[in-house]
């Protein structure tokens, strides 16, 4: 029933990965969320009990820092999130997700990843080695030389020294840049 | 030290059969390491993984100033060495030992078939490996923040001496 509601491409990826018995395994264990626009999928800092894979629509990726919300950019379908906070142990989500518009996204309870440990060993191995790609390049990425991009500019209220504040927008805007590449987001206008 | 029982306290193989956890250790190499040891090299391909039984590596990364910048500091129970063993790719760190570090090592081929065979052992070390990844992210992430937090606290000016509410503007990234 819930792979119908899978399409197809990322049904035949995830098989790739799990094989036809451990996407029906999986699938039994997750559940389909539907997100109306605007709905929260996380809150950054706050607690997360639950690995997503983004089925339909676009989620907007924000921080909050300094008492500002700093849109980052956006993820999209085939996209897992969650991961960070389900293998690192820290149940705190490190962005805020909102759905642009009605988006769909399979959820598995961070509970029912350990059920899937002990009843299926090789099904929770084979989703793991999937999302070791995703860190793998994501870990690669924020260690490579900054570069300053235009998604991560930056407005400020009030200056003195606008050649200052243009040097400090240049800092603010590569510690962005690779907190993007951290969180595995692209950038990108809405 | 009883290698296996080490693994055993490991994040991702506490439940990892102990006949199981027997095989990983005999696949692995213990050696202890004279401080100032490197690693890794950045920019070269590395032929096998560490674990740290005991004592500290440094991880840096060279700047564009040229300067070796820290990425973190590794302890006991700590995996480095993984991204070039899972996407052949050159080390993205060095990794130079703090103080004397004894270490077990997993070679390139051993690893590559912990992970291909459908043995629970190879599950089970995913689970440890991604368990290693996903916090290097994290505390890669919280410095990055911290980081941004400091530059922020810098860059807005406080409202009352300009009459605007800098604290309520909000951002525009595009």
């Amino acid at each position: 029933m819930q792979q119908a509601m899978i399409d197809t491409d990322l049904s035949t990826e995830l098989r790739q990965y799990l094989g036809l018995g451990g996407l029906e395994v999986l699938l039994g264990l997750a559940e389909v969320v539907e997100i109306p626009a605007g709905g929260r999928l996380t809150t950054d800092g706050q607690g997360v009990d639950s690995l997503y894979l983004v089925l339909d629509g676009v989620f907007d990726v924000s921080i909050q820092e300094g008492g500002q919300s700093i849109r980052l950019g956006r993820v999209g379908r085939g996209k897992w999130l969650g991961e960070v906070s389900l293998f690192s142990g820290h149940h705190q989500a490190s962005a805020s997700l909102t759905a642009e518009s009605t988006g769909k996204v399979l959820k598995l309870r961070h509970s029912d990843f350990q059920a899937l440990q002990r009843e299926h060993l090789e099904v929770a191995g084979n989703l793991t080695r999937m999302m070791i790609g995703t860190l793998v390049e994501r870990l690669r990425k924020s260690v490579d030389t900054p570069i300053l991009v235009g998604a991560a500019s930056y407005s400020v209220a009030g200056s003195e020294d606008i050649q200052q504040i243009q040097h400090k927008q240049g800092l603010t805007g590569r510690l962005m840049a690779l907190i993007q590449k951290v969180l595995g987001v692209e950038g990108g206008k809405r | 030290m009883i290698l296996r029982n080490f693994l055993k306290t490991m994040p991702g193989l506490a439940q990892c059969p102990d006949i199981e956890l027997e095989r990983l250790a005999k696949a692995m190499r213990v050696e202890t390491f004279p401080a100032g040891h490197t690693f890794t090299y950045e920019g070269r391909s590395n032929h096998e993984m560490f674990l740290i039984l005991e004592g500290r590596v440094r991880a840096c990364h060279y700047g564009e100033d040229g300067n070796c910048h820290d990425l973190k500091f590794l302890g006991s129970g700590e995996f480095f060495g993984l991204l070039s063993l899972y996407d052949h790719g050159p080390a993205s760190a060095a990794c130079i030992a703090v103080e004397a570090v004894k270490a077990a090592c997993l070679p390139y081929l051993a690893y590559q078939t912990l992970i291909h065979t459908s043995a629970p052992i190879g599950h089970y070390f995913q689970l440890a490996v991604a368990h290693q990844l996903a916090r290097d992210l994290h505390e890669r992430s919280a410095s990055l923040r911290e980081s941004l937090k400091q530059q922020i606290e810098e860059i807005v000016i406080p409202p009352m001496a300009h009459g605007a509410a800098a604290g309520d503007t909000p951002s525009k990234p595009d």
